[in-house]
This record gives C-alpha cells, structure tokens and sequence, in this order.
C-alpha cells in the first residue's frame, strides 16, 4: 500500500495534469513567455538606429564626421536630405530617427575660431531610442571638439602635449560595471521571467483549488477524516513538484540560451526559487478565494501584472520611487525576488548582500502558506459538490 | 431590424448587470491600473540616485567637483568611502549605484598641465539608471572640464574669456528634440500614455469573455430565438451594451494620466478617438468570438492572456521593432497593440494625419475582419444550438 502523502500528491497531480487548461498555463506558460521575451531582446543593443544628415556645408570636416557618425555601431546614415522639413515624414514613416544638420561655411567657421553650430533634430517620442542615439552622436562630436581643439591649440604654439592636456584637462573615464555593453535582455529579461513565473504559477493554482472540493477529497479517500493542513500541505507539495523543474529551466533560459551572465552563487538561486513559487502557490489559492471565480481572478492577475512589475524597480528603480512607495513595493514577493536575481546574476553580489531579500522571501512564504490555508478552507468548503468552477 | 436588436441589447444589458463581480473588475481594475503607474512614475525622472565618493586628493577641486554632483538633482549622498574596490558591495547593498573615485593629485595635475582623471563606476545593470546617471555625470564633468580648459587657454595665451571659448569649444552641438521636449528622460509622459493601452485592450476583451459561452451554458432564461437566424443582428445587439461599456472606459483609462498627473496631450485630433473607438469595437467582438467559439470562459481568457501578455513589449512602443530579430517582426507587425499605439503616437505626438498610418490601418483592419469572422461564426453557432434546443426538447 502506498503512503498516504504520495496517495495525496498523486491525487493532485492527476488533477492538475489532467486539465488542459492548468495544464497549458502552468506547464507551457513560463517557456512561451521566456522564448517570447527572449526573441524580442535577442539583439540586446538598439543597434544601426537610422540617422540622416543635411549638409549644407559639403566640406571636408562634414564629411568626415557623417564618416564617423556611419561607422559608429549604435548608428547608421540612412540618407541625406534637403532640409530638416524633410525629416518629419520620414520620423512619421519610422525611416529615420534622428537629423544631423551641419550648417553652411561650418568648416571655415571652425577655422575661424567663430564657434559654429552642429544641430540634433531627434524624434523624443521613445526615450529608450532617443537615448541611446543621442549618446551615439554625442561621443562622435566630442571626439571631434576635443581633436579641433588640440589642433588649434597646437596651431597657436602649445606643444602636442600640453595641448592634449589644455583640450580636456578633466577627462571623465567612465565605467560601465556589471553591464559594459548596456546590453537591454541581459538586463530584463530575468526579470521578465519572473513575473511571468509569478502570474502562470497564481493562474494555474487558481484554476486548480476551484475544481476540488471536500466532497471530491472525501470520494478520493474515504473514511478518512479532512485535515485542511493535510490537504493545504499535499496541493502545495504536489504543486511545487511540477512547478519548480519548469521555473528552474524557466529561469535558465536567459543565461543558456540568449546568454545574460550569471555572476552569483547559484546556491542561492536555488534556495529563493522555491520559496518564490511557494508564495506565489499560496497567492494563487488566497486570491481565488478572494475572487471566487477562476475567470475573474485570471484576470485579476493579469491586470496586476504589469503594475507588480513596475512595482519590483526592475525597470524604474525603486530607489527613484517616494519611501512610502518604496515601502509597498518591499512587501511584494517580486520586488525581492527581480532584487536578489538581478544583484545575483548580473552584479554578482555576495550571499550575505543578499540575507535580507531571502529573510523577507521567508517572511512572505509564511505569509502566503497562512493566506493559502484560509483559502483551501473557505474553497473546499463553498461548493461542497463540485468545486465553484464554471 | 432595430427593434430585435435593441431587445437582444436590453437582454444583453439585464445579465451584464446581474454580474457585478465581474463588471466591477473589468471597470475598476484598469482605473487603478493607470493610478498606480501614475503613482509609480510620478518623479518622471531618475532622481536621487546614491552616489558613492572616494576622494583621495582631499583638494579645493575634489570638493567642488563633489559639491556640483550633489547639487545635480539626480544624485545624492550615499556615502564617503576609501577605495572603489568597495562599489560593488554598496551596489548590493543598494547604498550607492554610482561612484566618483578623485584619484591622488587630481588638482596638482590639472594645475601642472598634466591629464588628469576622475573614475566614473556606473551600476549598469539597469540599464535605465545607469543610462540617465550616464548623462548626468558626464554633464557634470564635461561643465568643469570646459571651465578649466578655458582657464587654462587664458593662463598660457594671456587672451581674455571670449577668445578663449573658440578655442575650448571649436564648435557646438545644438539638440532640439521634436514633438515634445518634456519627453526626455520623462518617462511619466512616455510609458504611461502607453501602457493605458495595456489595459484598455485587456478590458474590451475581458467584457465579452463570458458573453458567448453563457448562452450555451444554461444561465440565460431566454435564448436568441427572436433573431430569426439573423447572424448580424444577433451579434450587433450581444455587443453594443459592452461596446457602450468599453468606449467610455478607454477615454477614462486614455485620459487619466492627463487628468491627475499632468501627463502633456499634445494633440487630440478626432482621428485620435476614431482609432481608440475602433479599437474597442475590435477588442470587444474579439472577446466575444473567442467567447463564443471556445465556450469556456476560463481557457478563453488564457487564450487572451496568450495575446495581450507579450504584446506591449513586441508592439515596439519601448523596443524598437528594428531592434528585434526579423522573426520576431511577423508578431510585433501581426498584433494588433502595434497599430494602435503606433497610431496613437503618430497623431497625439507627431501631429500626422489618418494618411500617415497606412501600415497600421492595415494592421487594424486585418485584426477587425479576423474578429468579426470569429464573432460571426460563433455566434452562427449559438443560434444554431438555441434553435435547435427546442426541437431536441420535443
């Protein structure tokens, strides 16, 4: 005779397994969602952004900046054109993004020491574009003071190398740490997975403490006598069996696959990960029971999504958020769980950095093991029949 | 023709109201969806971010180099620290996510005409914070270089300020940002405008959710026998309560972050509310298709989660669509959320006309038929079941 747990995980694994739709969201959710945002950022770079010029200097000195401006990886002249009129349709048309306008007798104006204009029109209705193309042509046309103005200084007496010194006398070296390349998956697309771990495991959950009832438990095991915490402890051990193996491969995909480094102990990573899917099991049933419907609590979640995933400070930082905000944000398991990947894989951050974000993933674990028995309870119970699924 | 479809809208609008629960969180949900991100992006810029300092000159010029940083709105003190070999664990710790090292001798060097350097380390691994710290250290630095390039073109020429500006700036890089200066770095007037779509799409599709499959599941008293069979006037009259529902709905959720955060509308041409309508009108029948084809509310949903999840960050509002790789080009053009925010970003910002939407009008018009085709047919088949319910009776 079997033991009773495993009876218990069995039971639950043939209900899970054999609903398709549970099936669909909580199995091959968390792999869709990661291939899918993994494409998107497969580049990593907003490379080769389409730029054009209006030269109405056609001198040497335009020339060879457009040269520069050509061959920097971030951009890529698309055409000349006229005017800066005509760069309106072709923003419209997505043809082009930004202008450089290099203006009449530019060259023999820098000459002449009368300090002459280079005009950036740039489309600023997308600031991840805007931003970095701005940078891109900024870091051509410093280049290029810097090099003019050695040569002046140069021309008027200094030695070379005072001159080099006189043209940039604070030279900034700046560093880019723990992402040198600014490369755009490697950053989000941890954190990417990871809501999408969170909504598919409260989903599916969801979906699954509505179909059982006590009537159900009882049919399944009779004579026995209902212990919620038995029945609490068998979803949520059946549950995490089958959820933990896809959030680890899940969560693997974007360093194995689209290849994000992952500087940290995976120690750690693997003592969070299980405690991240075992609030979101206990999430699912307490906001089920909240809801009392598996359609409006599906949608429930997918509403909260993206504000939960503004909320964690992946992409805005929390750091930028007022305290009191600051301070619901903290009592979300993703803000803790996007913290700890992120410092983990990219940063590399020692374990003992990272003791807080685990205690409070503790914290929140008892919080949704308590918030998922009131749920079993209340659920189980409601419709003693058949389960209140629709 | 009017009159049985105002009778199936009553009907229609009868049971919408018998289901509260639901109503309130199709009308609620997105209203404080837009609030909280509102909320969340409220400082419109990456202000405040931690600094770092290691100052081993202890000079008049690390000062003052230290007081202009601090006196940038987007950073403050974090901490004085003795090496930058200790960033990484204040980075960790989230202390400080940019450090300033001021190597040993930076003022004598610059006085003496030798380079000198200050260490800039940049957490980076956001991208979004270290792109607008990116900005702001090398605007701080790049002031003071250019301040002590000129004095020092005045020290050795004996020239006065003005000569000496040619000389340390031979030419200048004039921005001008198009279609609205506020957009830089803002990124309340960039995201949230756009991420209202999000949810107006996920509230015209949730709506109808439940419309088809509840005719064939025995919760209707009275079924759509008084159409006659008409497939047109049955699905006109299912959709217009939610249709009536929707439209209000998205010009709230469009409109809220103008209304309490002073997000800038630049421009609300009439094409602007054609499209956003039109947009309802295809979620909603879009909804009710798959409602009414796959019978079951709850896989019908997923079925839309499957769509709405991954289609903001394809439809290329904040990675562009270049960007992607070209297999990734069939969803990002093939859904409908890049028509629509593309659109809407042509006409409210960029001042273009229906007549510069071309690709997206085809994308809206391609998602419209496949809707109605969806609606249609399942609402063929409704009717055909209702129709037959009787004859099965007898």
């Amino acid at each position: 005779m079997r033991k009773p747990w495993l009876q218990f995980c069995l039971r639950e694994w043939k209900r899970l397994l054999g609903d398709y739709r549970i099936v669909m969201i909580l199995l091959g959710g968390p792999f869709f969602y990661a291939l899918i945002f993994g494409g998107v950022y497969w580049q990593g770079r907003a490379k080769h952004v389409p730029i054009v010029i209006v030269d109405q200097d056609h001198s040497h000195l335009s020339r060879e900046i457009t040269t520069a401006l050509d061959a920097s990886e971030n951009l890529q002249v698309a055409g000349w054109i006229n005017s800066t009129d005509e760069f309106l349709p072709l923003v419209r048309r997505e043809d082009a993004y930004a202008c450089v306008v290099f203006p009449p007798r530019f060259e023999s104006d820098v000459l002449a020491g009368k300090k002459p204009r280079v005009g950036v029109v740039f489309d600023a209705s997308n600031i991840l574009v805007n931003g970095s193309t701005l940078i891109a042509i900024r870091a051509v046309v410093t280049t290029y003071q810097v090099g003019l103005s050695r040569e002046r200084l140069e021309a008027v007496g200094m030695s070379p190398s005072a001159a080099r010194v006189a043209a940039m006398p604070i030279e900034a070296a700046t560093r880019q740490l723990f992402n040198p390349t600014s490369n755009y998956g490697y950053y989000i697309l941890m954190g990417l997975v990871c809501i999408a771990l969170q909504s598919v495991t409260r989903i599916g959950c969801g979906i699954a403490i509505t179909k059982d009832s006590v009537v159900q438990w009882s049919r399944s095991f009779p004579g026995r006598r209902i212990d919620y915490v038995e029945i609490l402890v068998s979803k949520v051990l059946a549950t995490a069996l089958l959820v933990l193996p896809i959030a680890v491969v899940a969560l693997a995909l974007p360093f194995v696959l689209f290849g994000a480094p992952f500087r940290g102990s995976v120690l750690v990573l693997l003592v969070a990960l299980p405690l991240f899917v075992l609030i979101q099991i206990g999430f699912g049933y307490g906001y089920a029971a909240l809801c009392r419907s598996p359609v409006i609590s599906t949608q429930l979640h997918l509403f909260m999504s993206v504000v939960l995933f503004t909320l964690s400070g992946f992409t805005w930082p929390y750091y930028a958020m007022p305290p009191w905000l600051r301070a619901i944000a903290r009592l979300t398991p993703l803000f803790h769980m996007n913290c700890l990947v992120r410092k983990l894989a990219i940063v590399g951050a020692p374990s003992y950095a990272l003791f807080p974000h685990l205690l409070s993933l503790v914290a929140l674990s008892a919080a949704g093991v308590s918030w998922g028995f009131w749920a079993v309870h209340k659920l189980m119970n409601e419709n003693p029949a058949a389960g209140i699924l629709e | 023709m009017i009159r049985p479809i105002l009778h199936i809208a009553s009907r229609e609008w009868q049971w919408i109201r018998l289901q509260r629960r639901y109503l309130a969180l199709v009308i609620v949900a997105p209203i404080l969806y837009v609030i909280a991100l509102g909320i969340i992006y409220a400082p419109k810029k990456v202000l405040h971010v931690p600094v770092a300092i290691v100052d081993q000159d202890h000079s008049r010029l690390s000062r003052e180099l230290t007081s202009a940083i601090l006196a940038s709105e987007t950073f403050s003190l974090g901490e004085y620290t003795d090496s930058p070999d200790e960033f990484p664990l204040l980075v960790a710790r989230d202390r400080a996510h940019v450090c300033f090292v001021f190597p040993r001798g930076l003022e004598r060097d610059v006085l003496a005409h030798r380079p000198a350097r200050v260490q800039v380390l940049l957490d980076y691994s956001n991208y979004l914070a270290g792109t607008a710290e990116l900005g702001s250290a090398n605007a701080v630095l790049a002031t003071y270089s250019v301040g002590t390039e000129m004095r020092l073109i005045e020290a050795a020429q004996g020239v006065s300020q003005t000569t000496a500006l040619p000389q340390a700036i031979p030419f200048e890089m004039v921005t001008r940002m198009w279609f609205n200066p506020a957009f830089n770095g803002n990124y309340l007037n960039y995201l949230v405008v756009g991420l209202a779509y999000v949810v107006v799409q996920l509230a015209g599709l949730f709506l109808t959710i439940r419309a088809g499959s509840s005719e064939l599941s025995g919760h209707r008293t009275s079924p759509l026998r008084e159409t006659e069979g008409n497939v047109w006037i049955a699905l006109t009259g299912k959709l217009l309560p939610y249709f009536l529902i929707a439209v209000p709905l998205s010009i709230v959720v469009t409109q809220l972050s103008h209304w309490l955060f002073a997000a800038p509308l630049l421009e609300t041409h009439p094409s602007f509310w054609l499209i956003l309508i039109w947009f309802d009108a295809i979620m909603v029948t879009l909804g009710y298709g798959l409602s009414s084809l796959v019978h079951d509310p709850v896989f019908a949903t997923e079925l839309c989660a499957t769509i709405t999840m991954p289609n903001f960050l394809l439809s290329g509002y904040t990675w562009p669509i270049f960007a992607m790789p070209k297999i990734m080009w069939i969803l990002a053009y093939g859904l409908p959320m890049y028509s629509v925010v593309f659109m809407t970003r042509k006409i409210t910002m960029m001042g273009a006309g229906i007549a510069d939407c071309g690709a997206q009008l085809i994308g809206l018009a391609a998602w419209s038929i496949t809707a109605l085709a969806l609606a249609w047919y399942g609402t063929k088949r409704i009717l055909t079941a209702t129709h037959e319910e009787p004859s099965a009776h007898a």
